[in-house]
């Protein structure tokens, strides 16, 4: 930013000072004091804190609220949970057509882990080195530590409107993450060497600004923005004892700092011929970073083995470069469309890598295979994937008011995505769509849309890919599989009396994956919504709604080291197998809002929501005949949350507040469900710190609050 | 060009909105302006006291806010509706509640005036123009913003959540009044932290039109995703293909049953991409829990992602980066 924007803003700041001074400020707001009281059973209270500082105990809840009005000017400040994890601070204000800003600082904790959910036989946690003896001590002797960490984003805002048709704005906020997440990462190179979980430090800042300029007016909207941002981690790595490698210390890379510059230019003209808004945008954007690689990783007999990298910094150099388009129109009165065009292209340009570590270094692959084995001595070299993609979009929609109350709207989008990727490079999806709303009836909208889509493309695996896994010759992906997508959204309105609101909404989505030998080959999701409100929310309201989903993936996999062609017979060793997995979810709750006097006015709520998953399992006839149970318990919850609030105004100044709210949540699933942080033993050995795997709650939360106004 | 770093900028805005605070915060000892309504729409007061009063504590009708519009500007003359003795839409009176009253034309009369406003740039190319949403279905005219908000954002329903910190009206509510199906993800165990108060609608969606797909605020997922989450921005030596494409491959993000947000549950989410000879290929069934003597570590806590857990890109060497091992 010039300096001589910057001591322009900073003089408009003092000489609109006196200014200001003479403009009468009407003044309001309230100031609030009050305590909450937690009450909860919990062995880890994670998941009730997730998002929420709701310390066990009394704790004090405080927040103000400030406005000021003017004949020109406007002020507004705002602050709640002072003092708490949760804290939020905004300030904002202007002058009308003048200017306007924002100040803001917003925090919160994550909350992932405590207690029997946080346990660790590692020391220096919080740290970028934690060790542990090996062997390991006994789960009781492990240590706990805190698995969350506080997310604090502050930033402003400041635009210029004074110059209309011009403005000019800035923006910049900078988010701080400090704490501890549980990362995880294998022991050695086969599955059997087992996993460890490491707690790993989080620290880390994203910084944002972004100045833009425009012209803006009724006719037409032309703006440029630029935009920087940064992200720092003060941790490069984290070293870790390693049983597996003679308890030496092993290195996990974490997160790199980034740059990410991008600069926009968009803009539309208005009241073109027939009645047409042409709106387009280009960005160009660039992320960079600069990496030391590691030149040598703990490996095979616990030593320090050579990476031998073919630069010993990798420097990232990623471009996206994107256009949009689209025309609206109206050709006629009862008529309008759109045509729209548009084009993600995304290129790396970054360091292309290789790695040549010895052959029996341990740095190479569990097999002889040049591509998955990164061995020095194969013709192939260990070198990663550059991905890049470009996608082009065209779509053209029509929408035809049959009459006052009937409304037809179709549409066709035809995308074509080339991708320098080992298994698909070319994928092309065509879209169509109707959809009709109807509105014949003053107390009633429905609106029905029915969206098929097919996706075609070109799968073309890597040669080198196929020599690694042969398998993938028969492997399709399921994101850039053949698909045909069948959707139809239902939507009514229904407001039969007055004060009487209905609504539903379903939802049928299907994906059928076409000429997938092995893979995802049918997904499914069906929703159902309904709601009814009733009463003048002015006195009295009440409102019920009920929601359930079924979602099913449905997938076919081959297991074994004989043909890897799903169409061969199978037998004991190799053989198909398919997965049928159900993730189900229902929700029950109502709501109701009270003035029961004038002063009084009562506020409840009571939700039941359920998940329950549940995976199948078949063999192919001729298979493994070993029996293969179901999951049973799959992310399975229960929730239960009532609250209940009185609000009392005193008088104009005092309002008296009081509150309770109970919850009680219940978790089960095969991942966590006896979790004994342990598995196997020695050097091979597993270990957890418990994450997730005490879930359970219940808890009552009381509270009062008194609020002046003023 | 000389950057500004983020703290100066901070520090910059700071002394503005000092300086203003300063400047205005003495004068409060004086009388306070009172607006009234303008003379041609004094008749209003006749019969909509209520809805005048309520009008002059809203943004548009500021104690002094002597640009802002007035009753007529926005309702259309009130002479036929005064002659025909009112009622609903009587003498073409336009009304924001009546739903016989077609959106755009609503819409119309707000853009009147707030057409070159730099938020409504792409409302013609919008989602909400398309499906005949009018500035009125969201906005309350003549609302007062609730706790926190300087915008009056319409809440016909009860507040039904779970016990919230945050006394502030949250947009949520606004926008799940139509996107009812949105509601139920967002109180699922794995969501942002919206319901919260933490993120917001907006934080993605422009609400007031783009050019994007569901109206985001990037032109593209990831690059929506990374604002956020820069971590997983990379660039990585070993990347992962439909990482850098869409975050929405493997994640929902309004709200799942699985944690991460993960659409479905690992291992299957990773299985129903990777197979192989041996354990990308191998079944991970209901015996392999912690209750078996020897738990599957491919499918207790984390699945897949306990061994390969940098599974957005590594920049490791080898193939620890490869396999996503570090």
């Amino acid at each position: 930013m010039k300096r001589t924007l910057l001591s322009a803003l900073v003089a408009n700041a003092f000489i609109a000072a006196p200014a200001l001074a003479q403009e009468a400020m009407e003044w309001s707001g309230s100031v609030s004091a009050g305590v909450r009281n937690v009450d909860s059973d919990a062995q880890d209270p994670s998941k009730l804190n997730e998002y929420r500082d709701l310390e066990e105990g009394n704790s004090g809840i405080f927040g103000f609220e400030l406005r000021g009005r003017s004949q020109q000017n406007y002020f507004n400040a705002y602050g709640e949970n002072l003092g708490r994890d949760d804290q939020y601070l905004d300030l904002n204000g202007g002058r009308y057509n003048t200017f306007k800003y924002r100040l803001y600082s917003d925090q919160l904790r994550h909350n992932f882990g405590s207690g029997p959910g946080a346990l660790s036989p590692f020391s220096g946690i919080g740290g970028a080195t934690i060790t542990a003896p090996s062997p390991l001590p006994a789960v009781p002797l492990w240590g706990s530590f805190d698995h969350s960490y506080k997310r604090r984003d502050t930033g402003g805002m400041f635009e210029l409107q004074a110059t209309s048709p011009w403005y000019f704005r800035v923006e910049a906020n900078e988010v701080r993450r400090d704490g501890i997440n549980v990362y995880a990462g294998a022991n050695g190179t086969s599955p059997g060497n087992g996993f460890t979980d490491l707690p790993s430090p989080i620290d880390w800042l994203t910084r944002n600004y972004s100045a833009e300029v425009g012209y803006s007016t009724r006719r037409g909207h032309f703006a440029v923005n630029l935009s920087h941002s940064t992200f720092e981690n003060e941790n490069e790595v984290l070293r870790w004892s390693n049983r597996f490698f003679g308890n030496g210390l092993d290195t996990t890379v974490l997160a790199p700092d980034n740059e990410l510059t991008r600069l926009s230019v968009n803009g539309n003209l208005r009241q073109l011929a027939l009645d047409s808004t042409l709106a387009g945008r280009f960005t160009y954007s660039k992320l960079t970073n600069d990496v030391s690689l590691q030149p040598a990783m703990l490996s095979t007999g616990g030593v320090n083995a050579a990476t031998n990298p073919s630069d010993p910094s990798f420097k990232g150099d990623i471009v996206k470069t994107t256009l949009g388009l689209s025309l609206n129109s109206r050709p006629m009165q009862a008529v309008d469309t759109k045509l729209y065009f548009n084009w993600i292209k995304e290129e790396n340009d970054s360091t292309r890598m290789s790695f040549s570590p010895a052959a029996g270094s341990g740095l190479t692959g569990g097999s002889s295979n040049p591509i998955s084995n990164c061995n020095s001595t194969a013709t192939v070299a260990c070198t990663p994937e550059m991905f890049e993609y470009e996608k082009r979009q065209y779509g053209a929609e029509a929408g035809w008011r049959v009459t006052r109350a009937n409304k037809l709207t179709g549409g066709l989008e035809w995308t074509d995505i080339e991708r320098e990727r080992a298994d698909f490079q070319e994928n092309e999806e065509t879209r169509l769509f109707a959809e009709w709303k109807n509105s014949s009836l003053d107390w009633m909208t429905s609106r029905l849309k029915y969206q098929f889509m097919q996706r075609t493309g070109h799968f073309h695996p890597h040669d080198a890919v196929l020599a690694a896994n042969p398998m993938d010759l028969y492997v399709r992906r399921f994101d850039v599989a053949n698909v045909d997508q069948s959707l139809v959204k239902l939507a009514l309105d229904f407001s039969p009396a007055p004060l009487l609101d209905l609504g539903l909404e379903a939802i049928y989505k299907e994906n059928k994956y076409k000429d997938t030998p092995l893979g995802r080959t049918e997904d499914t999701r069906h929703e159902v919504y309904a709601s009814i409100g009733y009463g003048d929310p002015k006195s009295w309201r009440v409102h019920l709604f009920g929601d359930i989903e079924y979602v099913k993936f449905d997938s076919r996999h081959r297991v074994g080291t004989g043909n890897p062609d799903p169409a061969t017979p199978p037998n004991a060793g190799t053989y198909n197998w398919t997965s049928k997995n159900e993730d189900n979810s229902w929700q029950i709750g109502i709501g109701a809002d009270w003035a029961v006097l004038t002063r009084l006015t009562l506020k409840a709520s009571l939700i039941y929501a359920e998940t329950d998953g549940h995976t199948d399992f078949s063999v192919q006839p001729g298979g493994d005949p070993t029996p293969r149970p179901a999951i049973v318990a799959s992310d399975d919850t229960t929730r239960v949350s009532a609250t209940l609030r009185a609000v009392y105004a005193v008088d104009r100044n005092w309002e008296l507040t009081a509150g309770y709210a109970y919850e009680k949540y219940r978790y089960s699933d095969i991942a966590y469900d006896g979790t004994r942080y342990v598995v196997g033993a020695g050097t091979t050995s597993s270990i957890v710190t418990g994450q997730f795997s005490f879930q359970n709650y219940e808890a009552n939360i009381f509270y009062g609050v008194v609020k002046y106004k003023f | 060009m000389a950057c500004l770093t983020g703290f100066t900028a901070l520090r910059l805005l700071t002394v503005v909105a000092a300086g203003l605070l300063l400047g205005v915060a003495p004068a409060s000892a004086q009388a306070p302006a009172q607006r009234k309504p303008a003379p041609e729409a004094a008749v209003c007061q006749n019969c909509h006291a209520d809805h005048v009063e309520s009008y002059l504590r809203t943004k548009h009708g500021q104690g002094g806010n002597l640009k802002g519009p007035d009753c007529q500007t926005c309702h259309g003359n009130a002479d036929a509706h005064v002659a025909a003795g009112g009622g609903k839409g009587a003498g073409g009176i336009l009304g924001f509640n009546n739903k016989a009253q077609p959106a755009e034309r609503k819409a119309a009369v707000c853009l009147s005036c707030h057409q070159g406003d730099r938020h409504l740039a792409f409302w013609d190319s919008g989602a909400h123009r398309k499906q005949d949403v009018a500035c009125s279905d969201c906005h309350s005219l003549h609302g007062t913003p609730g706790p926190g908000s300087t915008i009056a954002l319409r809440k016909l329903n009860p507040t039904i959540s779970p016990y919230v910190t945050t006394e502030r009206q949250l947009e949520y509510e606004t926008c799940t009044s139509c996107h009812r199906q949105i509601r139920s993800q967002l109180t699922k165990p794995s969501h942002h932290p919206i319901i919260e108060g933490k993120v917001t609608c907006s934080n993605c969606h422009n609400p007031h039109g783009a050019l994007s797909k569901a109206m985001v605020k990037a032109e593209s997922i990831p690059q929506l995703c990374t604002t956020c989450h820069a971590e997983k921005r990379g660039p990585f030596v070993w990347g992962h293909p439909p990482v850098e494409e869409n975050c929405l491959t493997c994640h929902n993000s309004h709200g799942s049953n699985h944690a991460r947000l993960l659409a479905e549950k690992a291992p299957n989410v990773c299985q129903d991409c990777h197979d192989a000879s041996r354990h990308p290929g191998t079944i991970y069934d209901g015996s392999g829990g912690w209750n078996a003597a020897t738990p599957n570590t491919r499918l207790i806590a984390r699945g897949c992602v306990n061994c390969h857990y940098h599974i957005h890109g590594s920049n490791a060497p080898a193939m620890r980066g490869k396999f996503f091992l570090r």
